[in-house]
Formats: structure tokens, C-alpha cells, sequence
């Protein structure tokens, strides 16, 4: 039943570390995506199901981002009017998306997100690196 | 417009989870005129109110994993602080690369699973 109690206190630790400094670099380091690591880390490593993960991962998030954002602040103002377009949007999504995500399995979502990635994932390193 | 259209999309995938967020940098680099820094930094700004929102809503559900998220938060930190400096330190266009080979990567996972999911339930 309990397979966290299973494993030793030092395993535990290593996990911890392996889950969460990544997660906080990638954050830092690219604005996002630490989620997409932290959330299968949460659950190999720590055993969270699934939906848990997920929403444990969102908590872990926040403050991650705001110490970023901070740094971030240093060097670069934000684009503010663009900032409340994309929160208002993103607000009527978040609370959509929490609500489906307890009934919908994502399985097509997944491959539909995941092409969008990888099409503009090309983009992006191809105009970063060559452009 | 296509930038309130997005964000709603960009917060569906946040609230379920997947890091929406990501949708939003390449969104605003190539339709608006953002750097990437700035368009990283709106991504920061725009996920702790809709990080927030979702997160509220699955405390409700029970969902959460407090005690989980208090042990991993301080590594979190660690790890945000050279990464924020270092965003703020490379050039925009290597920041950029950067930025897009972690997508394609995150990509290539996402139609992974998806085949082995597919496979599996045949």
C-alpha cells in the first residue's frame, strides 16, 4: 500500500534533489516546461498518481516562477498590456482545463500538443541557431 | 487577438497539467514582436495566476500533495536561480535555440507516449 515508507530516507532525499533542481533550473532557464519535467519525476520517483502530480506540480511551480520572474525583472521589463490579454485568457482556460482534466484521458490531446511542439520546436532552434 | 486565443488554449493545457505555458513563448516570439526573454518572462508572469486558478480548483478536488510539494519547493529554488541568470546572461537568439530544442524534445515525448499508450490498448 504504502511504497514511499518502503524506500530509505537517503533514496528519498536523492529523489527529491533529482526531481526538483532540474525542475527549477529549466523554469528559471527557459520561463517554462519545468512542469513537463517535474510531472513524470513525480511519479516514477515519488509514486504520486497521476492527477496528483499534476496538481502538486502546479503548487511546486509557483513559487519557482516568482523567484525567476524576479531575476528575469532585472534585465527585461514586461510587455504589461500583452501580459493582461494573456492572463485573462489563460484564466478562462486554467479553470476549463482543471475541470476537464478529471474527465478527459488526453491521450489525443497529448499527440495534438506534442505536434505543435515539435513543429515549433524546429522553428525556434532552426531561427535561434541559423537565423 | 491571436494572442487572447492562444492564452485561453495555452491555460486549457496548463490547467490540465502539461505546461501550457511552453505554447505561449513560440506564440508571441514569431506573431508578436517580443524577444525571447520577454516573451520567457510574460510566460513566468502569465502561469502563477493561471497555476493559481487550476491549483485551486484541484485543492477542491483533493488533489494536492502538500506535504510532497513543501520537501521539493527549496531544491526548486536552488535550481531556478542559476537558470534565471543564466537566461538573463546568454543572447537572445542562442536562448532561443535553447528554447527550441527543449520543445522538440518535449514533442518527441508527447507523440512517444502516445504510441506506446496506443499500442498497449491494442
Amino acid at each position: 500500500m504504502n511504497r514511499q515508507a518502503q524506500s530509505s530516507q537517503a533514496g528519498k532525499r536523492k529523489n527529491i534533489l533529482i526531481a526538483g533542481l532540474p525542475t527549477g533550473f529549466i523554469n528559471g532557464l527557459l520561463g517554462s516546461g519545468g512542469g513537463s519535467y517535474l510531472v513524470p519525476q513525480l511519479t516514477r520517483r515519488l509514486k504520486l498518481e497521476q492527477q496528483k502530480a499534476h496538481a502538486t506540480s502546479l503548487i511546486i511551480i509557483m513559487p519557482t516562477t516568482l523567484l525567476s520572474l524576479a531575476v528575469y525583472l532585472f534585465k527585461q521589463p514586461l510587455p504589461w498590456s500583452m501580459l493582461l490579454y494573456t492572463i485573462a485568457g489563460g484564466c478562462i482556460g486554467g479553470l476549463a482545463g482543471a475541470k476537464l482534466l478529471t474527465k478527459v484521458p488526453g491521450l489525443w490531446l497529448g499527440l495534438v500538443f506534442g505536434i505543435i511542439l515539435l513543429i515549433s520546436g524546429c522553428r525556434m532552434a532552426w531561427a535561434g541557431f541559423f537565423g | 487577438m491571436i494572442v487572447f486565443i492562444g492564452s485561453i488554449l495555452a491555460g486549457v493545457i496548463t490547467g490540465m497539467g502539461m505546461g501550457g505555458g511552453i505554447l505561449l513563448v513560440p506564440l508571441l516570439v514569431f506573431f508578436t514582436d517580443t524577444s525571447q526573454l520577454g516573451a520567457q518572462g510574460l510566460c513566468l508572469a502569465f502561469s502563477i495566476p493561471t497555476s493559481a486558478l487550476a491549483a485551486w480548483s484541484l485543492y477542491r478536488q483533493k488533489k494536492l500533495e502538500i506535504a510532497c510539494a513543501k520537501k521539493l519547493v527549496p531544491w526548486t529554488l536552488c535550481g531556478a536561480l542559476p537558470g534565471a541568470l543564466l537566461a538573463s546572461w546568454l543572447s537572445s537568439s542562442v536562448l532561443q535555440g535553447l528554447f527550441g530544442v527543449f520543445l522538440v524534445f518535449l514533442g518527441g515525448r508527447e507523440v512517444y507516449s502516445f504510441w506506446q499508450k496506443k499500442g498497449g490498448k491494442k
